[in-house]
């Protein structure tokens, strides 16, 4: 764990959205322009890529079947996601407290990761049909694994002169849990935290691809089907801007959280 | 005490014995690496000596004596909390007792020099500014028994010339033990009524030179005779042991 940043110079010290994220925007925009000139110079035909007004017009006049579908997915992600944090923290705590657990069954849990989960997609179909059920545990199951083992690390990287400090003042357990340890292992759950957000949002997709009434997946599956190109787009840029917000929103309780004294960089430049 | 490290015994304490009355001001004085740090964990009852025991008013040592005063070598702060939120780290979060404590805690800052410092974080504060946090932390509860690992290591002459004639009045104040582990010697002879003069690898007490200057001791004690005296007699005992060697007047 990195302590507070000491001294950081007054000057900039809380730099605006527009310097911190103003350039990579911008580059972005470049980015846009370049791809809808590169179309219309080249004549792409829209089967292959559509150009980026065709998409942002799309997406407006369709917002009612994104936002439905969106709602769909989103519900799926943050019930997996919340799964995944509820079952994944408890489990890298105790695994970083219970050396019985962390050698029964922990090397189980590596093991199980070393296996490409997505694979078993198909076998949740079968067993729990189009529901929402393989949606969360496929969610679930890439999610918490880097949500536990973030937790884990952050306690175990706990100073040892605090502990020492703890016994010393005779905090005892409760206390020296809550006040020492997982302080010290929040900004490390928290990196757990922003891995899990994205992967919750993989894991819900590929299941709707395997079988869903609806959701953004099921709209990915019927665009390619019809090769309808602009659809498939559009859908690509709702799920990229949930995946977004979902990180974001992880930031933002990180912030508040630690930000006063931890130096939380959501994006850190080199 | 032995430490085991990078596959071998260190014999870090050997064959240490002393006593210390209630209401004395003793030094430990010795070089780096002598044992005294680790010394004072096993009085603290944070560590277990690998043979020989500790007894505190009679009672023998086998778990970490809460109720000491304890100021580490280093000053241990939690970035987490705010100044005052480390001084009174000690007290209970139930309210009962808080506000009495926050007030000492305020009078304690006040006291070395950090009044109107209690929101600030440790990361805000300079060294020696933390360790005076860690010496307030140490102090909340007017402990009988302080031990103290080099406070001043970290301050300024003219801070820690204050900050010694703050301690022996704390000190004379009230029926306070302290245990002060330093690698000065004027501070040594300035404080204590005993100091035990520790030799290094393995680390031992050497000699216990009492200080017989008149309490309370003053900024200029330290310009007495006797005050010369005492150093003297410490610094001969380090030579003695090959700690300090002074080749020009060996020549
Ligand atoms: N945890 C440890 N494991 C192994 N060796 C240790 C450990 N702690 C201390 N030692 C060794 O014990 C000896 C005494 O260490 P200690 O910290 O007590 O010295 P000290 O007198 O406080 O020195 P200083 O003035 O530099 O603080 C040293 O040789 C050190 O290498
Ligand atoms: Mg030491």
């Amino acid at each position: 764990m990195t302590p507070a940043l000491p001294d950081r110079p007054i000057r900039g010290r809380v730099p605006g959205v527009l310097t911190a994220y103003g350039p990579a925007v911008l580059t972005f925009a470049a980015f846009l322009v370049l791809w809808e000139v590169a179309v219309r110079l080249f004549a792409i035909p829209l089967y292959l890529l559509p150009p980026p007004s065709r998409v942002a017009v799309y997406i407006i006049t369709h917002a009612d079947t994104f936002i439905s579908a969106g709602l769909a997915t989103l519900r799926l992600v943050l019930a997996g996601f919340a799964i995944s944090i509820a079952l994944g923290i408890p489990l890298g705590i105790l695994l970083a407290r219970s050396r019985i657990f962390a050698r029964t069954v922990y090397p189980l849990l590596v093991g199980s990761q070393t296996f490409p989960k997505l694979a078993v997609g198909p076998l949740f179909v079968v067993w729990f049909g189009f529901g929402p059920m393989p949606k969360l545990l496929l969610a679930f199951l890439v999610a918490f694994f880097p949500i536990m083992i973030d937790a884990t690390t952050g306690l175990q990287s706990v100073r040892a002169d605090t502990l020492m400090l703890a016994r010393s003042l005779g905090l005892g357990r409760v206390r020296t849990f809550l006040q020492i340890q997982l302080p010290q292992a929040l900004p490390s759950i928290f990196s757990g935290l922003k891995i899990g957000s994205t992967l919750a949002v993989l894991g819900v997709l590929v299941a709707e691809f395997l079988g869903a009434a609806g959701g953004l997946g099921y709209l990915v599956i019927t665009a390619t089907g019809n090769l309808d190109t602009v659809l498939l787009f559009s859908t690509l840029v709702i799920i990229a801007l949930m995946g977004l917000a979902l990180y974001g929103l992880v930031v933002v309780c990180e912030k508040w959280s630690i930000g006063s004294w931890y130096n939380v960089a959501p994006i850190r430049a080199p | 005490m032995t430490y085991r490290a990078a596959g071998k015994d260190i014999q870090a304490l050997v064959r240490t014995s002393l006593a210390i009355r209630r209401g004395e001001f003793v030094s430990l004085l010795g070089p780096s690496g002598c044992g005294k740090t680790t010394l004072l964990r096993i009085v603290a009852g944070l560590q277990a000596p690998s043979s020989g025991r500790v007894s505190v008013a009679g009672i023998p040592v086998s778990r970490p004596q809460t109720e000491m005063g304890i100021v580490f070598q280093t000053p241990i702060l939690l970035e987490w909390f705010d100044v005052l939120g480390n001084v009174m780290l000690r007290q209970d979060p139930r309210p009962a007792g808080r506000a009495a404590a926050m007030r000492r805690a305020s009078a304690l800052l006040a006291q070395v020099g950090l009044a109107g410092c209690e929101g600030m974080r440790p990361s805000q504060l300079s060294g020696g500014m933390q360790q005076r946090v860690a010496l307030c932390r140490a102090l909340l509860h007017d402990p009988s028994v302080l031990l103290m690992d080099e406070p001043f290591g970290a301050l300024d002459a003219l801070t820690r010339d204050q900050m010694c004639l703050d301690l022996q009045k704390l000190w004379t104040g009230g029926e306070k033990t302290v245990l002060f582990v330093t690698h000065d010697i004027g501070e040594a002879v300035f404080l204590s009524d005993r100091v035990l003069v520790m030799a290094p690898s393995p680390g031992r007490v050497d000699v216990a030179i009492d200080i017989d200057l008149p309490r309370p001791r003053r900024l200029s004690s330290r310009d007495t005779e006797a005050f010369f005296h005492a150093c003297r007699t410490i610094r001969q005992a380090f030579e003695r042991r090959g700690v300090l060697r002074d080749d020009a007047a060996a020549s």
